[in-house]
């Protein structure tokens, strides 16, 4: 139904020629992509040959409402969606004057160096960005932004200011949880002179995030503060419940066409929260060659839980207040887990130690429209039945 | 001295067309190559004096357009493609107009005070002003 009213509204817009100036513009992400042994998944992909974890679809509608003032739509399927049109972006922008912009509704937020051309493809050398970095649950915020642009001597740069709400998917140890980030505040510098280019990224917001299972063993963990008192207190560094997320980025970049090289680093905290510390980086560089960009990246993503294990510390694994039912709920009994072995399992489990290294090819067949292939050997530090080597194949295009 | 002059003068323009870029002959900005690359990458929005810049481009294909890619932007036909993309898809700007001939463009640009557009050197006529050459 969302889809059917989607495309009559585009079809609406489609079917005014006489509004001046509407613009439409379009890309397609179609990459297959398929690991190279059978019990190897990685990045959801399998040994069975797929479309649909990063194939993008959209298309972008651009109406001037005055000089001033522009309505922007882009509507998106995904393959992981079922191709599901939604549409992801639907703000308005006004043009304060030269410099200044100011966007509100629903809009990229400019979390990374590729977040605003994030489902354009064809603007990076890669299939997908990599996944350490760019692998993050929500990139639109329900808000406002400022974006400012200036020059000066051989130097331009900018700055974007955007406030906002954010409500995605995410998973709680693996499991589909709504992620909720309340009073958003992102500040964010670039500046480029010729072939160099910089940026950062500081933002903050109420991080909260739930699903059943993980409030009932929450709520399971508080009630035991009656007979264990730092029970309590790892129920509350467990929970993700208006906890104050800090997020960082910094990246920087030296395009010589001929070659380039580029780095990017980011740093997630959700203090007090069972979201472990999370750093991760790449660096990537590849070499032109006509119309080749064969190009190679390496990817780390680490997230450190000695918050979380320091909480289970405190914790006594087995109790004995002499309630057969309360010891046991804790304690656990043969083969069911207790309070105590759930909780330090969840900590556990949010240590993560992964690398990765693509080597890709770019082919330009013509402007708007690219052919790659990246290679990537994915390796899991913590558990090495988790390595998988996966290849994919796609077609880049923009209209 | 002269002479010689006049003879590389004779040698390039037999070589290879020169670009020239062209204003509204009531614009009396001086522009140089930089000034020029910002006006037709959305990076200013205005000429120096403050008038609102208007550029107007000429379709892919035509021969100024890419002498005037390559030695004023300093892009391939890709590198464009790719850079208006993103521009595009942010809604920061879109890129200029292309008109299909010199010709157009020249009409363009003299019912325009605020217009600037490139033109193969041999096609600009008296409606209009020449801000550079390259």
């Amino acid at each position: 139904m969302k889809t059917k009213l989607a495309i009559l509204s585009v079809a609406g817009l489609l079917a005014a020629p006489t509004m001046a100036d509407i613009q439409i513009n379009g890309f397609a992400n179609l990459i297959a992509g398929m690991t190279l042994d059978d019990d190897e998944s990685v990045y959801d992909y399998d040994s069975d040959f797929s479309f649909d974890p990063a194939s993008v679809f959209g298309l972008q509608v651009r109406g001037e409402v005055s000089d001033k003032l522009s309505a922007t739509a882009q509507l998106v399927g995904r393959g992981r969606d079922d191709y599901d049109a939604d549409f992801e972006w639907a703000y308005m922008t006004y043009v304060l004057n030269n410099n200044v912009n100011i966007s509100a509704g629903r809009l990229r937020m400019p979390l990374f160096k590729y977040s605003a051309s994030l489902d354009i493809g064809y603007s990076y050398h890669w299939l997908t960005p990599p996944d350490a970095v760019y692998g993050i649950d929500f990139n639109n915020i329900d808000g406002v932004r400022v974006d400012y642009m200036n020059y000066s001597g051989d130097w331009e740069y900018g700055a974007q200011f955007t406030v906002g709400r954010v409500e995605a998917d995410t998973t709680i140890s693996g499991t589909p949880a709504a992620l909720e980030l309340e009073d958003v505040v992102a500040v964010s510098f670039e500046a480029t002179r010729d072939w160099f280019s910089a940026r950062t990224l500081l933002a903050r917001g109420k991080t909260s995030a739930a699903n059943p299972d993980f409030d009932t063993f929450v709520g399971g963990l508080a009630q035991y503060g009656a007979f264990i008192p730092t029970a309590s207190t790892a129920a509350e560094g467990f929970s993700v419940n208006e906890d104050t997320g800090t997020f960082f980025e910094v990246a920087v970049d030296i395009d010589k066409y001929d070659w380039f090289v580029g780095a990017e680093f980011t740093q997630t905290e959700v203090d007090g929260s069972v979201i472990a510390d999370n750093k991760a980086w790449y660096v990537t560089a590849g070499m032109r060659f006509g119309k080749f960009t064969p190009h190679i990246t390496y990817e780390v993503e680490e997230a450190d839980n000695g918050d979380q294990l320091g909480l289970i510390a405190a914790l006594p694994a087995t109790i004995a207040t002499g309630d057969a039912v309360v010891d046991a709920t804790w304690n656990g009994a043969a083969g069911t887990a207790g309070i105590y072995q759930t909780a330090a399992g969840i900590a556990a489990q949010q240590n993560l130690d992964v690398s990765a290294v693509t080597v890709g090819l770019r082919y330009d067949v013509e402007p708007g429209f690219a052919l790659k292939t990246d290679v990537t050997w994915y390796s899991d530090d913590l558990n090495d039945l988790n390595d998988a080597t996966l290849l994919k194949v796609g077609v880049n295009y923009t209209f | 001295m002269k002479k010689w002059i006049l003879a590389a003068a004779l040698c390039c323009n037999v070589a290879v067309a020169d670009v020239a870029v062209i204003v509204h002959p009531s614009n009396g900005d001086s522009l140089d190559k930089d000034s020029i690359s910002r006006i037709f990458l959305n990076k200013a929005k205005a000429f120096p004096s403050g008038t609102q810049a208007e550029p107007v481009a000429l379709a892919e294909g035509q021969a100024a357009t890419d002498e005037f890619n390559g030695k004023v932007l300093n892009k391939t036909a890709a590198q464009l493609t790719a850079f208006w993309s993103k521009l595009v898809f942010t809604g920061k700007g879109q890129p200029p107009t292309a008109l299909g001939s010199d010709a157009e463009v020249v009409s363009a640009v003299a019912g325009n005070p605020g217009a600037i557009g490139y033109v193969d050197a041999s096609a600009v006529n008296d409606s209009v002003r020449v801000v550079a050459t390259f």
